[in-house]
């Protein structure tokens, strides 16, 4: 027991050396996923990076980029609509201008750039028609309001710093959305990992 | 109630919103947890109600039911905004005169919109909560969630019934 303890640990020693070769550094992290509990925002490896896929080239600039499953930020995680649909929902200022109000939106894709920059792909929910009375609109305090149940054809390019916050999402009917933003109550307020 | 359990089982939510049992409401689903309640009324009954009751709604047998459901959805939305105002992250005077205005609004208003109701000492100790915005500002940095969670990991803990004896070393307790 003592012996594979050992030869455990020179593994993971070999496995962080600087002229470790490539190929095992890949094994390293299918290693981390299995054996540890791996970041979400830990660093793409080379071969992940590849073209920018054709219905993404008008958004991304760069010739190379990796797609991912999920994002974190603090303690928050987003994901795209595939992977998470609730943790995809998310209200976001355009183009990181807080002086207008918060748009709602899908994250269909998340990108890392080759400098490990990230940013999030993101259609978003559209409006109700004009005419449509809109119950929530009765409690400015209750951030609920009607949507369509479409979300547009576009792709939004959004910074995680341009993201306000969560929303929940509901369908009232076939054609409508109710989304209500949420606001999150920090992990390291609401529990104590001290054990 | 059958709403409130549709829009627990249907919503898209993130994974950090504190989950609510399915059967809201049943004798099996528990008693709920503060946390859970804070969800339930900020996020689950609003919405149910408000597509019920609301402008939206035209369901009902008749004019006077839909008024009068109206005014119960406002009466429920008053103690709603309330709770929003007093969760918020940032505080400011105008956020804490609209609470204790919505607070005020909600209970002077319950015996009319529920008759059977008997007043509880909570009723009054809200109004206090307006005092506290006042002396320590958001109420994230001094409710007792962080403390209820520690007290639940403490009370999860291995233990031999035995006060002041190790759980290391049980042979000797």
């Amino acid at each position: 027991m003592t012996l594979s303890y050992l030869k455990a640990g020179q593994l993971k020693q070999w496995l962080g050396r600087q002229d470790c070769p490539a190929f095992l550094r890949e094994c390293k992290v299918i290693f981390d996923k299995a054996f540890r509990k791996s970041s979400v925002n830990d660093c793409p490896t080379a071969s992940a990076f590849g073209p920018v896929p054709e219905g993404l080239k008008h958004v991304i600039c760069g010739t190379k980029v990796a797609l991912r499953a999920r994002h974190s930020v603090g303690d928050i995680v987003y994901s795209r609509c595939s992977t998470h649909v609730g943790n995809s929902l998310v209200a976001f200022y355009p183009g990181g201008n807080r002086s207008s109000p918060p748009i709602p939106g899908s994250i269909q894709h998340i990108a890392v750039y080759p400098n490990q920059d990230v940013v999030y792909l993101v259609k978003r929910q559209m409006p109700a028609s004009p005419g449509l009375v809109d119950p929530y609109v009765d409690y400015p305090h209750f951030p609920a309001r009607l949507y369509t149940n479409a979300l547009s054809p576009d792709l939004d390019l959004v910074r995680p710093d341009w993201i306000l916050s969560h929303y929940a999402r509901w369908a009232i009917d076939n054609d409508h959305v109710v989304v209500l933003i949420l606001s999150c109550v920090s992990r390291c307020l609401s529990s104590l990992d001290i054990f | 109630m059958t709403r409130i359990r549709e829009l627990i089982r249907d919503m898209a939510t993130p994974s950090w919103l504190p989950p609510v049992p399915y059967n809201f409401g049943d004798a099996a689903a528990g008693t709920l947890k503060a946390d859970e309640w804070r969800t339930v009324t900020t996020v689950y009954i609003p919405i149910a109600l408000i597509s019920l009751w609301g402008g939206r709604a035209a369901s009902h047998a008749s004019q006077a039911t839909a008024n009068r459901l109206k005014m119960v959805l406002d009466h429920t939305m008053a103690l709603v905004s309330a709770i929003i105002l007093a969760c918020m992250r940032t505080t400011a005077e105008t956020r804490m005169t609209e609470y204790l205005n919505y607070l005020r609004t909600w209970v002077s208003e319950l015996k009319i919109h529920h008759p059977d109701v008997e007043y509880r000492v909570n009723h009054h100790m809200a109004f206090h909560i307006y005092d506290f915005l006042r002396l320590f500002r958001p109420v994230r940095s001094w409710w007792c969630f962080p403390f209820e969670r520690l007290i639940g990991q403490l009370q999860r803990l291995p233990h031999n019934h035995k006060h002041g004896m190790s759980i290391v070393f049980p042979m000797f307790g």
